[in-house]
């Protein structure tokens, strides 16, 4: 079964006059598990195709399925009950909480989801330790280098054992070395537990660690 | 469930202090506002308890002791009110010991009116004066304002004068004067008194009729054994419920009416006035409070879009970021009036711990000194307030936050 299947999707923004198609007639199936790459120079509508994969925008024109469940038909709290139980975001910047430590960022979502104490508090633990900055569990994130944030963001997911990790330019912001570390930590992630992850990057050596790359062009599939 | 409030509230009050310039703002503008509506309220506070004490001091006692109403629509101006010679009260040794006896009274006085001719020389005037137990009002009634001489104590042929009235007779203290009424049987009765003081009122109209002399030679005058009224002195206001609870089971004939009914115009009004005042004040500085949290939350608001957006990207919904607003604003409007709570006591018992100097208030003669006195009460009312400011000026802004939708929230990064 397909996790994400879109049928002719499109998504326009500003006004009639001056519309800026984001996307245009997307077609494309996400099986559960895959690694998966958009890639594409900017304004190419990677990060709007990444939107509405993460149920954050809905398409104007088409069909966006999750597991064969039209997301346009789906209720506010229906789309937001996924994104917290199923769903997790890594950003490029901006997706920590700033006045909570490392390990607090990561527990605040598993409190969110709903497991007892001591389990959030082991999962955080692990999931630090597993991303490298178990040093800075502790730290406020605001204290922390742009790779020790993103490390922390990619821990959140982990510990958040979601279904599928979104990640808008995960390593755009790092030196090559940390860039590496990240994307090999998501790979890692979608190895051992089957995480379906989709990435977007512009860099060919991120790139070269997805099971597939799509390359967008002015809101089109130009090759897969 | 304990786990996710404590988190929110940590998360809250981190957000609280996130920015420290404009958290100061913040706090402080809403400290300053509480703490100017505590000491406010405060003041209005000592000022009534002044003034009440005053017009219990000057005049009324705690409450008067009447002839009961037939009908609650006579209130206390009854007939007896009217005839008091005729209807008033049976004035009886053992009523005076009976009311003696009663938990808390300090002192009662029994009066009654008595229009008179009062003769000096060759200058006669009506006056509407009152005859009195003078050595025990003397003892009691300590407000009343004398231009020269003083009581009349135990002296049971002495008389105290308006100031108009006197003047109007021109007498002084230590003059005769005769005063003559129409006895019950239509002749004309008269006793000579001597002038012992002279009294102002602040109200010239009295002054200018008023006057005072011994009961005992009043009734004999008007011939009778009753009085209008018996004023009562407590040990304090707080005994009056009680007081009047006893005289009700007691002396069913005989109706207990607490000072500021009687003195309705002047006390009951002034209470009003201020009550009236304080509530614009209170509404000023809440249109400010309000503004300072508005303006507050709504940078906030802009500052953190994209936060709000990662935050629900990742499953929080509209109400939890409602909540989290709300949890700020609840906070910074507890915290503001807390402390402003504790700024104004510092005030009170610092530098304003001797009070404010007053002129004289309406239909008081002195000037005074009214302390700040903030009750429990006021201090939990203005945290109320303060958090209730908080909470409806955050409304508008988290209410437009919560409507960004999130792609549009995380492009603002």
């Amino acid at each position: 079964m397909n996790l994400f299947e879109l049928q002719d999707v499109s998504r326009s923004y500003g006004a009639s006059n001056r519309e800026v198609r984001a996307l245009n007639g997307v077609s494309l199936c996400i099986p559960g598990g895959e690694m998966l790459a958009l890639a594409g120079p900017s304004g190419s509508g990677k990060t709007t195709l990444l939107n509405l994969l993460g149920l954050l925008d809905l398409p104007q024109g088409g069909r966006l399925c999750f597991e064969e469940r039209d997301t346009a038909r789906m209720t506010e709290r229906q789309r937001a009950s996924i994104r917290r139980c199923r769903l997790a975001f890594v950003f490029q910047t901006l997706n920590l909480i700033p006045v909570l430590t490392a390990y607090e960022n990561v527990e605040y979502f598993l409190v969110k989801q709903g497991p007892t104490n001591g389990s959030a508090r082991k999962c955080a633990l692990e999931a630090l330790e597993c991303a490298g900055v178990t040093a800075q569990a502790h730290c406020r994130v605001s204290d922390l280098s742009g790779g020790e944030k993103q490390r922390v963001a990619v821990a959140r997911a982990i510990a958040r054992n979601v279904d599928v990790i979104l990640a808008d330019e995960p390593t755009a912001a790092l030196d090559q070395k940390t860039a590496g570390q990240v994307i090999e930590l998501l790979r890692c992630l979608n190895r051992q537990r089957g995480t379906t992850i989709v990435f977007t990057s512009h860099d060919p050596h991120i790139l070269g660690h997805a099971d597939r790359v799509i390359f967008l062009r002015d809101g089109r599939i130009q090759t897969q | 469930m304990m786990r996710r409030a404590l988190l929110a509230i940590r998360v809250a009050s981190r957000n609280v202090v996130r920015n420290r310039y404009r958290s100061l703002y913040a706090f402080a503008t809403i400290s300053i506002g509480a703490a100017g509506l505590l000491i406010f309220q405060g003041f209005n506070h000592g000022l009534m308890n002044q003034y009440r004490a005053n017009t219990i001091r000057a005049r009324w006692g705690h409450g008067q002791l009447v002839v009961a109403s037939t009908t609650p629509r006579e209130g206390h101006t009854n007939a007896a009110h009217a005839q008091p010679a005729q209807k008033g009260i049976n004035l009886s040794t053992s009523l005076l010991d009976g009311l003696r006896s009663l938990p808390g009274v300090a002192g009662i006085f029994p009066r009654i009116p008595i229009q008179a001719t009062l003769i000096h020389g060759n200058e006669a005037l009506v006056g509407r004066g009152e005859g009195i137990d003078g050595a025990a009002e003397a003892r009691f009634f300590d407000q009343l304002n004398y231009v020269s001489g003083s009581d009349f104590g135990a002296d049971a042929q002495g008389v105290v004068l308006g100031q108009g009235l006197a003047s109007g007779l021109d007498a002084r203290v230590g003059d005769a004067i005769r005063i003559a009424v129409q006895g019950p049987e239509g002749k004309v009765r008269s006793a000579q008194v001597s002038v012992r003081g002279i009294f102002h009122t602040g109200s010239q109209e009295f002054d200018s009729q008023a006057f005072r002399m011994p009961l005992a030679l009043t009734q004999e005058l008007l011939g009778t054994d009753r009085v209008a009224s018996i004023s009562i002195g407590l040990s304090n206001l707080d005994q009056w419920p009680n007081f009047a609870k006893e005289v009700k089971l007691r002396y069913p004939a005989l109706q207990a009416v607490p000072f500021d009914e009687l003195d309705r115009v002047y006390y009951r009004h002034a209470v009003d006035w201020l009550d009236a005042q304080y509530a614009f004040i209170r509404g000023v500085i809440v249109i400010v409070v309000f503004l300072a949290i508005f303006n507050v939350i709504s940078l906030t608001v802009a500052e953190r879009t994209p936060e709000i957006g990662a935050l629900r990207a990742n499953g929080e919904s509209k109400g939890e970021i409602l909540g989290n607003y709300f949890l700020e604003a609840a906070l910074l409007g507890l915290i503001g009036g807390g402390l402003g709570i504790v700024g104004a006591l510092a005030l009170v018992a610092g530098p304003l711990h001797h009070g404010i100097a007053m002129p004289p208030a309406p239909g008081i003669t002195r000037s005074f000194r009214i302390l700040i006195e903030p009750a429990t009460y006021d201090a939990l009312q203005v945290v109320a307030v303060c958090l209730a400011t908080a909470l409806t000026g955050c409304l508008l802004p988290v209410w437009r936050a919560s409507r960004i939708p999130i792609a549009e929230a995380l492009r603002h990064a």
